[in-house]
């Protein structure tokens, strides 16, 4: 029977979460299954349904997805008349967000025009399925609806059917009507009969990693399986000449689906294994998807990772993902360690043991995910007199030794697979306070020297030392100078403001005088000279700090040390971070549940004694009152923002005593429009991030940034100043592209960050707009788990 | 249209010696090493060896051939000058019909295709082998020696020669004698049926040689043995893996020595693909009960039970607590729970019910007769 249906893939949308196994190709040209690719579905949906007649939209890089698609032979769309049609973009490529714009279908008018057939398919190319279209169409036509949407689940699946006459005149007239695509006609438009169609049979649109994962696993499922691979309705694939699955005798194969030409010999559970892939005898791989050509060797262990193309995990690598995020290797990465990294992190405060500042969170964040990685971690802190009295007795007693008079004692302590040491100096660290002692230089020179010598005497050897700031600092230097030890080193500036500077001239000469003439001593300085990686905690700040103005006189060493100085992001702990979750707050929500966020809204409103109104911006801070944070920038404008209509202001802080008499000046001045919440503790600040819908933080610099990253995750939409952290993390929204998470401005100047406010207000009264902004906001991804594996990778290139 | 090469393949054979394999499909067709066909070699060979143009001839059950070989694509041998021509058996208004009545007879029947190319040379191959070949090499050699014929031929037991025409030849390489199948053989040299002729000779010879009304004009027993003295016929060398696919037993064995000996025959070398027309089929399936080790597994396999030292082809099921052994399964058979297969080849699309126990001490070929 000649088919009435003309089919047309959506292949322009890209997915952000895919972007790691999108760098080469499209998502519809992600493989699945062992032997396919995702188009495939939708492609032999098609050829299964009749349809001769196929055109393809792509953006970006689709070499991949014409190669495999080819001529359409395999879905016998090369035909004479009719057959297989790839229309690229004409004109500039534009940002497609959620489905194929009319402008961009306008480009090929001509094939629309051209084609004979009376009704129009359109899918997408990332959807795993097996449908017949021969159902749905016969209801449209029977229901008489303008538009039959296939759903599953009542789930979007960007298909839908109707008359090719009736989307041409839809593609001719959408800018007369206001449409930009289908989805908008079918939301907003009144006057169209829409017919939804819920196919039944399993059905999966991929669009985040874990979709991909998920749906692997989904395959493993024989019913599923079943719904899916139909022997009356096949799925078809480009073929390969491989010998088929070749099992060795040391082959232990459970729960899994096996493409031709592998090579098997060591263990697989659950999990999917592609065309030619090589897993050698010891290796173990477990709820894992490999696709084509990878090569696992001997005793590598795999659980729960995604192995894109040409991949290599070398002997005895270890990789471990979770169910909700697995670990995935990019197309041809190479991740050949010998054997497990041995990393020992050194710093003066982590959580939970002891807390000053954001340093803490990360060292208690850090060392979890990377030993999901495999890596050995262990973290090595000073035993302060807190810490001792609330943990001495879950602590091992490790080692002792002595150095010039001071008895030094290491106490050992495991958490979580990470291994704690603390260093007790009883003359020095047996202090209340952390920081701020008179003693500091001789404090943290023989810190210095103990920590060395607890490296030395480890049962095992460390192959990396990871520095936290400039209170290590001179470990680098006493290993090459003084001990001749060799192990690597790496410094992370978390803060470039803090040096660790002393002038005693009469000290450093006793201690120092080996390996520095100098009278005065700088830690940080000599940690940039002498270690071995130095990096920041974002990409941007360590670009920054190569200038003057945020140099902090270290600029001219900086540069010296370029080809060495990294950027890697903090990450965000988002198992505590989670508004989904986040017990502290008075309503939870995500963002399928955005509308939840205001009853955190009105409560904040009600608590303050504002109006409670949801259409009025309210705007929030959390910040120390420092300087840094460019609370200048705000006193400075304050009157003008609060002449915008109806704005509310919230602040919790504490710091500079000169800023909290003016805010507090403020407060009284703008009775129920504004809260000073000074002093921290003093009201829960996730209740802030979660009632706010806008977010202040103007800093002058900032290395990495916490709060915004928090307001993010919270949908609360940040206004930054475009420095270090905050413009790593923070998108300026564009209306057109539609692309962003927040507002942004560059330089530090309160007419600028006026203007950004008056801006981010206006969107905030655009509804559609705003709704936008808040999802992607919540989309953004800090998960530390990108944090350990960018250490990670730099921790490799060092010790290559 | 010139040639320089073409290629006749003799695919009209059943192989009797194959039995109930070869009751509903010619020898060509027959599945080996799970996911290829016999023809895939030959074929596969002449890509690799840039020849594009090959005259398939059949008689035998050639539907199932027929349909496995379309256009060719699966060997990129879809081309415009050439490409592939099945040639079956036809009548015509001068010759009326004959079946074709030897290898010799059935390219005497064709050569109006050859001479629609009127090649140079005349390349005969069978689907009886096992083995990776460059042609080119030896028409090359042909033509250096400016021989009228040349037979591709290997080193053998003296065991393995008394099953081959075992050739004598001089220190140039010329032939001196050929015995077909000898009791007591003079060297161990063993013709491989692969022979290149110069298409002039061979045409003048079909014709001078073969008539209608001969019983059977055969190259090996007939053309070859007549050549030998008048013309000059050489013998090149071949010294890779070569095996040859004659009973159930050399089946069994050449398919087996894919696992134990994957060097012979590397299926996954890339510089030299034997191509098949796969089937679509998803990736194969093992569930959490399997058990498989040292063996082959194809596409669309469902695997609940064991599997050991076996050869699993295309769409095989296998049930719970059924173990097969040292085995060779074909496309789509069906085996129940409880069943045990040791020693054996299970024919294409037999259904085992469960608790079957088909144990053999020498390898046995399973099929519908078996199982009643």
């Amino acid at each position: 029977m000649k088919s009435l249906l003309l089919g047309v893939i959506d292949a322009t949308v890209l997915y952000h979460d895919l972007h790691q196994l999108t760098l080469h190709r499209l998502p519809s040209a992600i493989q699945f299954g062992g032997r396919y690719r995702l188009i495939d579905f939708s492609l032999s949906n098609f050829k299964n349904s009749g349809i001769r007649n196929v055109a393809i939209f792509p953006n970006g890089n689709y070499r991949s997805l014409t190669d495999h698609v080819s001529s359409g032979k395999i879905w016998d769309l090369d035909r004479k008349k009719d057959g297989l049609f790839i229309l690229p973009p004409k004109r500039k490529i534009e940002q497609t967000k959620a489905f194929i714009s009319f402008n961009r279908l306008k480009e090929h008018m001509v094939y629309f025009l051209r084609s004979k057939q009376t009704y129009v398919v359109i899918t997408s190319g990332v959807i795993v399925w097996n449908i017949s279209f021969i159902e749905p169409l016969k209801q449209h036509i029977e229901t008489k609806a303008d538009i039959t949407e296939i759903k599953y689940k009542n789930k979007r699946l960007n298909t839908f059917i109707l008359k090719k006459e009736y989307l041409i005149h839809l593609i001719l007239q959408h800018e007369y009507l206001g449409f930009h695509n289908l989805i908008e006609v079918i939301a907003f438009s009144k006057n169209n009969k829409i017919n939804v169609y819920n196919h039944d049979g399993y059905t999966k649109m991929i669009t985040t990693i874990h979709d991909l994962y998920e749906s692997h696993m989904d395959m493993l499922d024989e019913t599923i399986e079943k719904q899916v691979f139909r022997i009356d309705r096949p799925i078809l694939s480009k073929t390969k000449d491989l010998l088929p699955a070749f099992y060795k005798d040391k082959a232990v194969v459970k729960n899994a689906m096996i493409a031709s030409g592998t090579q098997i010999n060591g263990h697989i559970e659950n999990s999917i294994i592609s065309r030619e892939v090589k897993i050698s005898d010891g290796a173990k791989i477990n709820h894992s998807i490999i696709m084509q050509e990878s090569i696992i060797k001997p005793n590598a262990i795999l659980e729960y990772c995604v192995i894109d193309k040409h991949a290599v995990i070398g002997h005895n690598v270890v990789l471990k993902g979770t169910r909700e995020r697995p670990y995935v290797v990019s197309k041809e990465e190479k991740i050949i360690t010998r054997s497990k990294m041995r990393i020992l992190h050194l710093a003066t405060e982590c959580a939970p043991f002891v807390k000053a500042g954001g340093l803490a969170d990360v060292l208690a964040a850090l060392p979890k995910h990377q030993r999901d990685l495999g890596i050995e971690v262990s973290v090595c802190i000073p035993l302060y007199k807190q810490i001792k009295n609330k943990y001495q007795n879950k602590m091992q007693y490790y080692h002792q030794f002595s150095i010039d008079d001071n008895t030094c004692k290491i106490f050992s302590f495991n958490r979580d697979g990470v291994r704690y040491y603390f260093i007790e100096i009883e003359q020095y660290f047996n202090t209340a306070n952390i920081y701020g002692n008179e003693d500091d230089f001789i404090r943290y020179y023989y810190l210095n020297l103990c920590t060395i010598e607890l490296i030395k005497q480890l049962d095992y050897k460390i192959d990396l030392v990871h520095l936290h700031d400039y209170h290590f600092g001179l470990i680098p230097i006493l290993l090459k100078k003084r001990f001749n030890y060799r192990v690597k080193t790496c410094l992370t500036i978390h803060n470039l403001k803090y040096q660790g500077i002393y002038h005693d001239k009469i000290l450093v000469n006793k201690y120092l005088h080996d390996i520095i003439s100098e009278s005065k001593i700088n830690f940080m300085k000599l940690g940039i000279m002498y270690a071995d990686i130095i990096t920041t905690v974002s990409e941007t700040y360590s670009k920054e700090i190569q200038y003057p103005f945020f140099g902090e006189n270290l600029q001219d060493i900086i540069i010296k040390r370029k080809k060495d100085l990294y950027g890697v992001l903090n990450g965000l702990d988002e198992e505590i971070y989670n508004p989904k979750t986040d017990i502290s707050i008075v309503s939870n929500y995500d963002i399928h549940t955005i509308d939840r966020k205001l009853e955190n809204k009105r409560f904040l409103q009600k608590q303050f004694s504002f109006t409670v109104d949801e259409d009025i911006p309210l705007i929030g801070m959390v910040s120390r009152l420092v300087l840094q944070k460019g609370i200048d920038l705000v006193l400075g404008v304050f009157d003008e923002i609060m002449k915008i209509e109806h704005v509310q202001f919230v602040l919790l802080g504490t710091g500079n005593k000169d800023y909290e008499i003016q805010f507090t000046e403020l407060e009284k001045k703008y009775n129920h429009r504004v809260k000073m919440n000074i002093g921290f503790n003093s009201f829960n600040p996730n209740q802030i991030y979660a009632g706010t819908d806008i977010f202040l933080m103007p800093s002058k610099y900032e290395p990495c940034g916490l709060s915004q990253m928090i307001a993010l995750k919270y949908g609360s939409i940040p206004i930054v100043r475009e420095t270090g952290g905050l413009k790593d993390t923070v998108f300026a929204y564009n209306e057109f592209t539609r692309n962003g998470n927040g507002f942004t401005f560059t330089n530090y100047n309160r007419e600028d960050m006026l203007h950004t406010i008056k801006r981010a207000i206006s969107f905030f009264y655009q509804k559609k707009h705003w709704i936008r902004i808040i999802e992607h906001a919540m989309k953004s991804n800090f998960s530390y788990q990108k944090t350990a594996r960018n250490y990670y990778s730099l921790y490799e290139s060092v010790l290559k | 249209m010139h040639k320089e090469v073409v290629a006749i393949l003799l695919a009209g054979g059943r192989g009797s010696r194959l039995k109930a394999l070869t009751d509903t499909i010619p020898k060509p067709a027959l599945h080996f090493g799970g996911k290829y066909r016999m023809i895939d070699f030959p074929l596969s060979n002449c890509t690799n060896s840039g020849i594009d143009t090959i005259g398939i001839i059949t008689q035998y059950e050639p539907i199932e051939l027929m349909s496995y070989i379309g256009i060719g694509s699966a060997w990129d041998l879809d081309v415009l000058d050439g490409g592939i021509t099945v040639l079956p058996p036809y009548t015509s208004k001068q010759k009326g019909f004959y079946w074709q009545k030897g290898t010799a007879h059935a390219v005497y029947q064709h050569l109006n295709y050859l001479e629609l190319y009127h090649p140079k040379y005349v390349l005969i191959l069978s689907t009886d082998h096992i083995y990776k070949m460059d042609y080119s090499e030896l028409i090359d050699y042909h033509t250096q020696k400016k021989a009228d014929l040349t037979i591709s031929s290997i080193k053998v037991t003296e065991e393995e020669a008394k099953q081959f025409g075992v050739l004598t030849i001089d220190k140039n390489n010329k032939i001196i004698s050929i015995k077909e199948k000898p009791s007591t053989p003079e060297s161990l040299l063993a013709s491989q049926g692969i022979y290149v002729f110069n298409y002039e000779i061979l045409k003048r010879l079909l014709k001078d040689i073969t008539n209608e009304d001969a019983n059977e004009t055969d190259f090996a027993k007939h053309v070859i043995p007549y050549m030998i003295d008048k013309y000059s016929v050489y013998s090149y060398l071949f010294n890779g893996y070569w095996r040859d696919i004659g009973t159930i037993y050399s089946l069994w064995k050449t398919n087996m020595e894919l696992i134990d000996y994957p060097k012979g025959m590397n299926l996954s070398d890339k510089k030299w693909p034997i191509f098949s027309n796969s089937e679509h089929k998803p990736a194969h399936r093992v569930y959490a009960q399997a058990q498989i080790q040292q063996s082959l597994v194809s596409e669309g396999c469902k695997i609940f039970g064991n599997v050991y030292h076996s050869v699993l082809s295309s769409g095989v099921f296998i049930d719970r607590n059924s173990t097969v052994k040292n085995s060779v399964i074909m496309p789509m058979v069906q085996i129940g729970k409880g069943c045990l297969i040791e020693n054996a080849i299970v024919k294409m699309n037999l259904n085992i019910a469960d608790d079957k126990k088909l144990i053999y001490d020498e390898v046995m070929l399973v099929t519908e007769e078996v199982l009643t």
